[in-house]
């Protein structure tokens, strides 16, 4: 179909397209008129008596070199524009340049084309620069869209800390990253311009009223409709078809065709002449789940009673999410899928999904199962009306408001007639929560319901679990985040490359694992050696610092008056609950966000704020690792080259000595070379965490920040990167700000710690004391592991 | 950002838009090439007339300063009189606005249910035969510009087969609606290919969004699912591109009403232009503008409703 639609596209725009370049060879001399709307000729004559197949050959060429030049016109002025708003940092430079082009669309194309015609003397070049400027807002606004996420992300970031050439900055990572944009948008764009171009002649603007044109044709030849059909069909026809073949072509060109999925297979039948009794709610059975090129699920039984919480704990990709969709009995295109699943007495294929509403499922976002446009009490009555469609409204009502209680949401008015993007990452959870109790599931998913939580929501998750699992509600709990795991579950199943290796009560299971790969999952960090007794000098200081962020019109205060201090070859965590400025501080440092006032010192040499102003030593002496490793990098240039920009860039090496010291730090951190000569996205997320150390590296830092660097990791790829965080610290003597609201990350890696809330240090000191016996009731809540045992310090 | 808040920001924005486009319109309409004076002078062109008719024009005061009077008298409401027909142009704004209204009416009553609807099948069975024909012919018809389309209509329906009235030349429209058909049929071309596409993927989006999918978990099915779960998300983007259709229709459709000999505001735009009749050009633009106005600032509050997430001033 799809190549039939194409084929009919090449043919329909070959036919104008041919007779708008040899028809004028092929016109010869224009002969002598005779009278209008004769018969003469094999199409006739026009209004004034010329042969009309001779204007036809002559008329196409007119049309398409107008709206190529247009077109082309139109990109040489509207893409550098589009680049120059999108780049520039100064707010007043974007807005000068957009705010005339909105109001240039907000304006009808026909009527500014009436306009400018008017005014500007008619002829084809006043045509190509009418159509090239109506055409040039949209150019522009697209280009500066696609340009503004990568001219400002992360991998520009990057870039810039390494003060990377101009030429790969702009034509190299910005010019790649917009062109297919570009070019998917360019055949509308010629389309549109054609459109125009036929326009205007029909019209009569922009050209001779007898001039041979397609467009003019139908128009002037309108008169002899009646008489002479042809002379007015056959050019409308050629017009018609200029334009459909075009955007037949371009369509096709716009869809890269998707890798095909193979035929989603039968699922098995379920053969169950009886139904056996089971004591067991869920009953799994040699799940399996094999794509074409892998076993993602392979042979995985286990069986769960109503009223018990069963966690699932297994690296990234080790089969948790498919395990989940088999019981919620939904198909993932391209998987094929055995074994048997019976819920609640019944088969759960993906023929035959559990019951409506008997199996809720908390996705990882859970923002992304609320309907985004609609206010969370209407849904929750649909939901309540739905599954009792003959209670009156104030029982449906009474049934809402209970629900919300049993998750501790409010049940006022105010808090129903809410949106769900007005509520906290918490209540959307509790929220979906809520939509699953009200449809009376019996089983409930939660897919990571503590990634990137701190550790008070951490808490009250895990309490929200163990209430439902009291109401006889069994949860199924998919996570890598050991200490939830810890406080909630009753059975522990591990998985390790679609195997199921251990599963048993979670006492046994944590206190004697069996298995290598278990254990390896519930190993606590090695306790890091003792740091040096001896007085240091502060590396890195920063003082009374002050920064705000521009939020539309007004400014927002994230940072006031932080003050800290860093002697090489020690470590610094910063942590707070999110949303506490502690990444904003972690930029200023680095000069990726100017601070409003204070100043931040490297050796008692003051920096200046802004990135672009420091000396290239000062860049090289403080490097930052970004939270996204995967966002950091380059996507069109292979690693290993954008790991040796540092040291070519800062260092004065020269491209070869820069690569071999590349390979050095890369085989340090343990990625191999023929890895690291490939392009970012064929390297695993733990893979790009160590490449973009490797490259913090590369330029011999003195200061290293880390930015939530090991966060949605699994715990054994975040286990290595803090091993050799650490190992790197003491070799080399840097000095290290980690960023985290990870406990684990903070008591492996820091000597002191920095606790800040709401902008403002709380507290602070060194991290033994902090950890373990801390003052600050935010810092107890966010460090402690039992935040309740620890209300009164400890003895020593 | 609630509503209110959001409503009055956007309303200053149109101010200041409506604001930008009068002095727009002013300084083209400066230039346009050719003396008023002497095109009304006509056949008597004869210097003391001309300097006469100028005076009477105010064409001999600066700029600025006609651009000051007419600001002020725009804002009482006073739009002037015609260089040509000197008739004022409110009146004559109204006769073609009824034309231009009515058929931009007709065109969104038909439009608007069709394209959704059609959208909707199409995403019905994603790649069924019905997708793949509605995308095909709407990717072909999309292309086609107006006059083209139009004059290949009369051709076959109006003068070979006789069946409907080739031009609506003369004829009172809602006294003989036949005449609105093929205009009709050539309106609706373009906007119910963008806006049954633009419905099609949003529903497809929506379909695979793990909202719907959830309330598929909890067992709302079947049309409550499509109307209420999936639509409202996939209706954000038609929304714009119908306030765009909307403008377009409002603004005159000057080539439909060129072939079909409708008195709108087109062709009222088109005769103003080629006659220098500077003051109802002027006012012609300056409707258009606020109109555009007008029917951006609704599509956005429409829009705000429908994705509350994006409300960012621009």
């Amino acid at each position: 179909m799809r190549r039939l639609r194409t084929l009919t596209g090449v043919v329909l725009l070959a036919v104008p397209l041919v007779l708008a370049v040899i028809g004028p060879l092929l016109a010869g001399e224009p002969g002598d008129r005779t009278f209008p709307f004769a018969d003469d000729g094999l199409l006739g004559t026009d209004f004034v008596g010329r042969d009309v197949a001779q204007q036809v050959l002559l008329g196409g060429r007119s049309v398409v070199v107008v709206a190529v030049s247009a077109t082309l016109l139109a990109y040489l002025l509207g893409v550098p524009a589009g680049l120059l708003a999108a780049a520039t940092r100064r707010r007043w430079v974007d807005e000068l340049l957009m705010r005339p082009l909105d109001l240039a669309l907000a304006v009808p194309s026909l009527l500014l084309l009436i306009l400018l015609a008017a005014t500007a003397p008619p002829g084809p070049l006043t045509l190509v620069g009418i159509v090239a400027l109506i055409g040039l807002p949209e150019i522009t606004r697209i280009t500066r869209a696609a340009a503004l996420p990568l001219a400002h992300g992360p991998a520009m970031e990057a870039m810039r800390l390494y003060r990377e050439t101009w030429w790969r900055r702009g034509p190299g990572y910005v010019g790649t990253g917009i062109r297919r944009v570009l070019l998917a948008d360019a055949g509308v764009r010629f389309i549109g311009a054609i459109y125009l171009v036929a326009t205007a002649s029909f019209l009569g603007i922009g050209v001779a009223p007898d001039a041979a044109d397609w467009a003019v044709m139908v128009d002037r030849n309108r008169t002899g409709l009646f008489l002479r059909p042809w002379s007015v069909a056959v050019p409308a026809a050629l017009i018609i078809c200029l334009a459909v073949g075009l955007n037949l072509v371009t369509d096709r060109m716009l869809h890269t065709p998707a890798p095909r999925c193979p035929a989603p297979p039968n699922a098995p039948a379920a053969i169950s002449s009886r139904t056996p009794v089971h004591s067991a709610l869920l009953q799994v059975r040699e799940l399996a789940a094999t794509t074409v090129e892998r076993t993602l699920v392979d042979g995985v039984s286990f069986s769960l009673r109503a009223g018990e919480i069963l966690a699932v704990i297994g690296a990234s990709g080790s089969g948790k999410t498919t395990t989940a969709r088999a019981l919620l009995g939904e198909a993932t295109p391209g998987v094929t899928r055995t074994g048997t699943i019976t819920l609640a007495g019944r088969p759960v294929t993906t023929t035959s999904p559990p019951g409506p509403g008997t199996v809720g499922y908390v996705p990882q976002q859970p923002g992304a199962a609320l309907h985004p446009v609609r206010r969370i009490g209407a849904v929750l009555h649909e939901i309540a009306r739905h599954q009792a469609p003959d209670d009156g409204r104030s029982a449906r009502r009474r049934t809402v408001a209970a629900t919300l209680e049993r998750v501790s949401l409010p049940t006022d008015r105010r808090f129903l007639r809410r949106f769900p993007h007005q509520l906290s990452g918490g209540q959307q959870q509790r929220l979906v929560i809520a939509h699953a109790l009200l449809a009376h599931a019996v089983l409930l998913i939660a897919d990571e319901p503590t990634t990137g939580q701190d550790a008070l929501t951490r808490d009250a998750v895990a309490r929200e679990l163990t209430k439902l699992a009291c109401d006889g509600i069994a949860v199924i709990l998919l996570s890598h985040d050991l200490h939830l795991v810890r406080t909630v579950a009753d059975q522990i199943l591990v998985l390790h490359r679609g195997a199921a290796v251990e599963s048993g009560p979670a006492a046994d299971v944590l206190a004697v694992p069996r298995h290598r790969h278990t254990r390896q999952l519930l190993a606590t960090p090695p306790a890091r050696p003792p740091a040096s007794a001896h007085p240091d000098r502060p590396l890195l200081r920063v003082t009374n610092l002050s920064a705000a962020h521009r939020d539309g019109r007004r400014h927002r205060d994230v940072l006031h008056d932080v003050s800290l201090t860093v002697p090489a070859g020690r470590c610094l965590a910063v942590v707070g609950r999110s949303g506490s400025g502690k990444t904003t501080l972690a930029r200023c440092i680095a000069g990726l966000h100017p601070a409003r006032t204070g100043q931040v010192f490297l050796a008692e040499h003051r920096l200046a704020a802004y990135l672009d102003r420091r000396r290239r030593h000062e860049l090289g002496a403080i490097q930052y690792v970004f939270q996204d490793a995967r966002a950091s990098f380059n996507p069109y240039r292979p690693v290993l080259d954008q790991v040796a920009g540092p040291a070519r860039r800062l260092r004065d090496a020269t491209p070869e000595q820069a690569r071999h010291a590349a390979r050095h730090l890369l085989d340090r951190v343990g990625l191999a070379e023929h890895t690291a000569t490939r392009q970012p996205d064929r390297l695993s997320g733990g893979e790009l965490h160590r490449a973009a150390l490797a490259r913090a590296l590369a330029s011999e830092p003195r200061v290293l920040i880390c930015d939530e660097t090991t966060a949605g990791l699994d715990r054994i790829t975040r286990h290595g990167i803090l091993t050799l965080l650490d190992g790197l610290r003491r070799d080399l003597q840097l000095a290290v700000v980690v960023i985290s609201h990870d406990r684990d990350v903070v008591a492996h890696l820091a000597d002191h710690i920095v606790v800040l809330d709401d902008g403002t240090v709380v507290d602070s000191g060194p991290a033994d004391d902090l950890l373990n016996h801390a003052h600050h009731p935010l810092t107890r809540a966010l460090l402690h592991t039992d935040p309740a045992a620890a209300t009164a310090p400890s003895n020593p | 950002m609630s509503l209110p808040r959001y409503a009055a920001g956007r309303l200053l924005l149109g101010l200041g838009q409506v604001a930008g486009i009068t002095t727009i319109v002013f300084v083209l309409t400066e230039a346009l090439p050719g003396d008023a004076a002497v095109v009304i002078a006509g056949d008597h062109p004869d210097p003391a007339r001309i300097a006469a008719i100028r005076a009477q024009l105010d064409l001999d005061q600066p700029a600025w300063q006609r651009y000051l009077d007419w600001l002020t008298d725009l804002i009482r409401g006073d739009l002037g009189v015609s260089l040509i027909s000197q008739r004022p142009i409110v009146e004559r704004l109204a006769d073609s606005a009824a034309a231009t209204l009515l058929l931009a009416t007709v065109t969104l009553l038909v439009l608007v249910p069709l394209a959704v609807a059609l959208g909707m099948l199409a995403a019905r069975r994603e790649g069924g035969r019905l997708d793949r024909a509605v995308s095909a012919v709407s990717v072909a018809l999309y292309a086609v510009p107006e006059f083209a389309l139009a004059i290949l209509l009369i051709a076959v329906f109006g003068v070979r087969l006789g069946w409907l009235p080739p031009t609506a030349f003369g004829a009172e429209l809602l006294a003989r609606p036949a005449v609105l058909v093929l205009p009709l049929l050539v309106l609706l071309a373009r906007p119910i290919c963008t806006i049954s596409r633009l419905t099609r993927a949003g529903m497809l989006d929506a379909l695979r969004g793990e909202h719907v999918r959830h309330a598929r978990r909890l067992g709302i099915t079947g049309s409550r699912l499509w109307l209420r779960h999936a639509l409202p998300g996939a209706l954000a983007p038609v929304v714009q591109q119908l306030a765009r259709t909307t403008d377009w229709l409002l603004g005159g459709v000057i080539v439909v009403e060129a072939v079909f000999v409708i008195p709108g505001l087109g062709t009222a735009l088109v005769d103003a232009v080629s006659t220098r009749d500077i003051p109802t050009v002027q006012a012609l633009c300056v409707l258009v503008a606020v109109t555009t106005v007008v029917v951006n600032l609704a599509a956005d509050l429409v829009a705000f409703r429908l994705a509350p997430r994006i409300g960012v001033v621009r």
